[in-house]
This record gives C-alpha cells, structure tokens and sequence, in this order.
C-alpha cells in the first residue's frame, strides 16, 4: 500500500508531502489541486500509462492471444475534476468546482499516491524495449 | 475475528410468472428475520441490512430501519448494523437518520451500528435526483451534521450545501454515546483509506483477498493512528470484508445449494447498472435462460479467464464467483484463516443471496457456528491484542464493538 516514503523522485515526494499537508490542515480545496497537478504531471511524463478510455475496449491489444488490462485504475471522475485530453494529447485538468470536502480530497489524494509510486514499478518503453 | 451476516432480501421472480405472487416478498422478510433470530442464539455478532431502492430482485430491503426494528425484537444479543444508510439528504434527511438511528438503539437497549454510505447506482440516486458527482460530498456533509444532532442539546443549526436546517433538539439521543459506532461502505480502496483517516469503521464491499486485506488492514489502520480530523465524536477503528457464504457438509453439497445464489447475485447486480425497464423484467428468467444455454456457457468459460483489474468491476466478477466460504466446513475454515491472519476485525456473510432455500440457509448457519466459528472466536483475544497495539496513541475517544 503506497505511502510518501515509497516515493524515490524528491519533487515529486515534495509535492505529494504539500499536498497531504494542506488536507491534514483542512485546506481541502488546496489539496486537490495540488493532487490534480501531480497526477497531470505523472501522465504528462509517461503518457505510456495512460488509461486511453477515449479508444474504449479496443484498445486493449491482444498479445498471444490475452488482452492488456490498463496498468491504473481510471482517474474519480465523478468527484469534481475531470481528467481530458487536449488537442496535443496532453493532459488536462478541468475543475468542475470550486469547493470540495475532506472525502473527495482524501480520494484524489489516495489515488495520486497510489499512482506515483505505481510509476516506479513500470519502468518506461524505451528502457524495456517494449512497444507501449 | 468477528462475524455477522448481512441482507439484501433478494426477491428474485418467479420463473412461472412475470412478476412476483402475492406472498412472495413476505415469506423473504420473514425467513430473514427467523435467520437473524436463530444467528443471535447461535452466536453471530452481527448483522446487518443493506439499503437500496428500485433495484427490484436484488434487494427488497429499501426501509431497513423497520426490518431492523422487528429483528431487534426477536433477539437478545446481535448486533443491529445498517449496512448502509443511504445518506444524500435527498433520500434520507440526516434529523430522520438520527431520530431512526437512535430510536432503534433505544429498543434493541444499544445494540446499533450505524453504516453510513453514499448510494452507488444511478437507478437509485436518479429516483430521488441525486447527482453522481455530489454524492461523495452530500454523504460527508449529512453524516457528520447527524453524528452532531445525536450528541448537541439542542442541535444549533445549519447551512449546508445538501441541506440546512434551524437550531432544534433532534431527539431521541440514542443509548450509546456519544452515538453508535459510525461505518462507511468501502467497495474501492480507495475509501478504506479515507475511512481510516476519517476515524470510521469501513465495510469492504469489494469481495477482497486475504493478500488486498492484509496490506488495506496494515495501512488503514495507521491512518487511524495519524487522523487528524474524525468525522464524528467519536471513533470505530474497525475493517469488515464480505464473502457469499453457504456451509455444508461437503464441498459438493455446498456447490449445489449455494452457488446458483452467488451467481445470480452478481448477475442480477449487472443487470441493475445497465437496464431500466422498470416494473417490467423477469431478471431470474433471464439468469436461468443465460445461464442454460450452451453458448453461454462457452462464454461464461472465456470470460472467467481474468479477473478485471478495475476495482468496480472486480467486485462484481467476484460477487458472482463461488469465492472462499461456499462449501464444506473445513474449506471454510481454511480460507478463513487467511483472513484471520490479515486481521480483518469482522466478516460479513451474504447468505441469502438469489433463490437459496430458508431450510438450507438455517443448516448452512447451524454448521458454520458449530463446527467452523468456535475456533475463531476461542482466538479473537489475540486480536484484540494486536488491535490494542494499533491503536497505542490514538488521540480520540473510542466507540467500536469489536
């Protein structure tokens, strides 16, 4: 189960230590958006680890036969901050409002941590020599 | 490591007749409470009701605060949960929540857990206008303005995003102080971790393995240790996992009796999320028709190869599986023990999910209490121990059954 310390990039160990600060202040709104600016960079970085839901389950290639389940599970949606793409293919964050509540911040806080410390375990493309 | 097991009262139709006959939703709510009656002599610590509207054959039971009630009556010593309180205050206003909440603690003399969660399906949350992205925070707001019109004298009052009312005194107060122990619905990890650092007990509705138990459990509660601001007065350090249980004396017997009810259960959830023809759908017609055809089954085989990764999904794969507690006793108590060795505080079992008989379900349970639970409970001493060592710290109060 991820915590702070599992992360090895000091920046990014940073700003997930900011981000649990303002929660554990009671500064909610700050938290996520803290947290949406760490998950934008994350994906922003390895674009490899995207969940491309855009492409729906066809994008799930067949290899031997198996097909590839998405390495995360999908950015909350449904909490106030929707993850889209711009015409570049790059992440963006969009804020559906202003105020949220200690649950959503935990959610988005958790799901961040979560994903920056799954990061480490998938080395990228280029250093495996696989095709994403 | 506690026990308890938990009602959806699944109706399922009949498959001689496009709905239900006319006896057929009471003859549910009475065996369920014949169930309870005979879990609390048998020693189960817990049980609770689920709450869910609309969703017709896969849970009948939408007002269980009155079920509860008749169960309280009927028994001395189990525990009386909601598994959950739907709490956006459009379906249930948080004053309502607190004078029910507390009006059965009062009858059943302090026997209440109360789980609280934010609703799931859009069939539900549509029919009483509940927006998907609202109803994490409408879920907080209510729960933690509830927790305060149990203890305040009067309650001062509130302007709230979800709901807003004057000062009044919310009353009755309820037997346990300063209010029964709180739960939160955890299907997703996700919530577990919030549910640790908002001091709440959290039911983990996502049919985990002992391996995902072990790390949540660990992590859940060092959340406890750290929270900063708990969502009530008082604190229930407490993970639940759920199972579908069925016990008998073999594996094969078990199989027989009890999988049929797993497999519907996860189907006729499916089926909720995707299809609304209200009033209209024999749903156990159509299980029995997929189920029996041969192409079906050849697809149900391919389909079965992996597990899905996304956690929503994941739990419904696995509500449909025979799982770990659908056979004989010491195949129960084997995979128990894992979950004992993970140190989940309580498992609640599903069992009377589908069209599974009464007469099967009252054995199932006088098997699992006497020849799988004693050892179990002979050990919860030990951890409680553990527990104790977990909470060395923790700054505020505690009310927690376990």
């Amino acid at each position: 189960m991820a915590r702070i310390s599992d992360v090895t990039d000091a920046s990014l160990r940073g700003e997930l230590t900011a981000a649990e600060q303002s929660l554990d202040e009671g500064d909610y709104d700050e938290s996520v958006r803290r947290s949406a600016a760490i998950y934008q960079r994350i994906l922003t970085e390895r674009p490899d680890l995207r969940i491309t839901r855009r492409a729906g389950p066809a994008v799930l290639s067949a290899i031997n036969g198996r097909p590839i389940q998405p390495r995360f599970q999908p950015w909350p949606d449904n909490l106030g901050v929707t993850l889209t793409f711009d015409d570049n293919e790059q992440p963006l964050m969009k804020f559906m409002k202003d105020d949220f509540m200690m649950s959503e911040a935990i959610t988005y806080f958790e799901h961040t941590l979560d994903a920056a410390v799954r990061v480490q375990e998938e080395p990228p493309p280029e250093q495996t020599g696989e095709r994403a | 490591m506690k026990f308890g097991i938990t009602f959806q009262l699944q109706t399922p139709r009949p498959l001689d007749a496009d709905t239900w006959h006319d006896d057929d939703e009471q003859k549910i709510f009475m065996q369920a409470l014949d169930q309870i009656e005979l879990a609390d002599k048998l020693g189960i610590d817990y049980v609770f009701f689920n709450e869910h509207h609309f969703l017709e054959e896969y849970c009948h039971d939408s007002a269980p605060e009155v079920v509860l009630a008749a169960a309280a009556a009927r028994t001395k010593n189990i525990r009386l949960g909601h598994g959950i309180v739907q709490m956006p205050p459009a379906v249930n206003h948080p004053a309502r929540v607190a004078e029910r909440i507390s009006s059965l603690d009062i009858v059943s003399n302090g026997r209440v857990e109360f789980g609280t969660g934010e609703g799931a399906t859009p069939t539900e949350l549509g029919g009483f206008n509940v927006e998907q992205k609202e109803k994490k925070a409408a879920w907080e707001e209510a729960t933690r303005e509830c927790l305060r019109m149990m203890n305040m004298s009067p309650y001062p009052g509130f302007e709230g995003r979800y709901f807003s009312m004057p000062e009044r005194n919310v009353i009755p107060k309820p037997i346990q102080k300063p209010h029964p122990p709180v739960w939160v619905a955890a299907s997703r990890r996700e919530t577990m971790l919030a549910a640790g650092r908002m001091g709440i007990g959290a039911i983990g509705f996502g049919f985990d393995t002992p391996g995902e138990l072990t790390e949540r459990v660990a992590r859940y509660y060092e959340l406890i240790r750290g929270s900063r601001r708990p969502l009530g007065l008082a604190m229930n350090p407490a993970v639940a996992s759920v199972g579908n249980m069925h016990c008998a004396p073999t594996n094969e017997q078990a199989i027989a009796e009890g999988l049929e009810g797993a497999q519907y259960f996860g189907f006729v959830f499916g089926w909720m999320a995707g299809h609304l023809n209200h009033g209209r759908d024999n749903i156990y017609r159509e299980f029995r028709r997929r189920r029996d055809s041969e192409a079906s089954a050849a697809a149900q085989e391919k389909a079965t190869e992996m597990e899905p990764t996304d956690e929503s999904a994941r739990a419904l794969y696995r509500m449909g599986r025979r799982g770990a507690f659908i056979g004989s006793p010491e195949f129960i108590r084997n995979n128990l023990r894992q979950y004992e060795e993970a140190h989940v505080d309580t498992m609640l079992f599903f069992c009377q999910p589908g069209g599974r008989k009464h007469e099967d379900i009252m054995e199932s349970l006088e098997l699992f209490c006497t020849k799988v639970m004693p050892e179990f409970k002979d050990r919860h001493y030990l951890h409680q121990k553990w527990r104790e060592e977990q909470l060395d710290g923790v700054k505020f109060p505690i009310n927690s059954s376990i």
